[in-house]
């Protein structure tokens, strides 16, 4: 497989899934404000089909000072609804598989990024007692949802990072929403209607806690996961910024997602 | 982690460049590095400095080359507190 291309019911039927209900991936309006020519498909979706990709060309690597494994993508542009894509893998630095997923007929970039051996991103002074106290776990029943909806994905740590954006999305977005429109109200002078776009998606992740296909559905009960303090930057009439959601199996750190997100105001209808 | 090091590492995840053109010399324009690749080298400097790099500097001829945003990031790291 080396092209894909997504249609309405199953960008439907991921935005179901991870409850990103953003209009531009729904209404032709809302995408145009958002400056794009029309629909487009969810960024996570179709990395979906890179991560299982990658996940399983990638050669085994045993290096102890990276016993983690770290997939890092940018969003370059978006997709359209039924627009083919072709995805490219080549060996990167550091033992690490290099993919760059572009418009088929096109010299369009639409992602780029690595996926390979990484050391523990985790520094345990950093995620205090108090950043755990809100911490969100998953169950049976979401597992169980990813695993139905999407079976030809077999490894542990993909479904896991759906889980854990979809459990962003639905319960913690609003708290970024709500920092990104002051931060743009204060460059802004009034009150904005914004509009995000995820700029870059990162998963590091322990793969002897979550490599083989089992160990998500064991583990289940007993994952947690928290949400570091945004870092976020007002520039150029925008607001960028990263959120950190690391995973705890237990006591034991086994994943850490970094989303990329820029709020921009949203055009005003004409 | 040096600052000539994360830049080099961040500026080869965003183009295909050849890693040995990445000397003090090489200007950030040959880079082409477009409006999304400064928001991720802003984001990264900042998470993994401190710094803050205003695009402006950019523009108004701060930063030119390489070797000139390895110095500017250099310059404004946060100093340790004296104990």
């Amino acid at each position: 497989m080396d092209t894909f291309a997504f249609e309405w019911p199953e960008v439907a039927h991921w935005a179901h899934f991870s409850g990103d209900f953003n209009p531009i991936h729904f209404d032709v309006e809302s995408a145009r404000q958002a400056g794009l020519d029309d629909l487009v498909v969810h960024g996570m979706l179709a990395l979906l089909t890179v991560k299982r990709e990658v996940s399983r060309t990638l050669p085994r690597c045993e290096d102890a000072s990276r016993p983690w494994l770290r997939f890092h993508a940018l969003m370059r542009s978006p997709v359209p609804h039924g627009a083919a894509s072709r995805l490219v893998l080549q060996p990167g630095r550091r033992g690490a598989l290099d993919f760059r997923v572009g418009a088929d007929r096109h010299n369009v970039e639409r992602f780029r990024g690595s996926f390979g051996p990484c050391a523990r991103p985790f520094d345990g002074a950093r995620w205090s007692d108090a950043m755990l106290d809100d911490v969100r776990r998953f169950g049976h029943d979401d597992l169980t949802f990813f695993t139905r909806s999407y079976p030809a994905i077999r490894e542990g740590w993909i479904a896991l990072d759906a889980l854990v954006f979809s459990d962003f999305m639905r319960h913690r977005l609003d708290e970024v929403a709500h920092a990104a429109r002051a931060r743009l109200a204060d460059m802004a002078g009034a009150s904005a209607d914004v509009f995000f776009v995820q700029t870059s998606h990162s998963v590091c992740f322990d793969p002897e806690a979550l490599g083989h296909p089992g160990a998500l559905a064991l583990a289940c009960d007993e994952l947690r996961c928290a949400m570091g303090r945004p870092e976020v930057l007002a520039s150029s009439g925008q607001v960028i910024g990263t959120v950190a959601l690391p995973v705890f199996h237990g006591e034991r750190p086994v994943m850490q997602v970094e989303l990329g997100l820029m709020a921009r105001p949203r055009s005003p209808s004409h | 982690m040096q600052v000539d090091e994360f830049l080099r590492n961040a500026v080869l995840e965003l183009k295909d460049v050849d890693e040995s053109k990445l000397v003090p010399e090489v200007t950030i324009e040959a880079l082409e590095l477009d409006s999304l690749d400064f928001v991720e080298l802003q984001l990264g400097i900042k998470k993994t400095f401190g710094v803050n790099v205003e695009p402006e500097v950019f523009l108004d001829g701060t930063v030119k080359t390489f070797g000139d945003l390895v110095n500017y990031i250099e310059g404004r790291l946060p100093q340790p507190v004296a104990a």
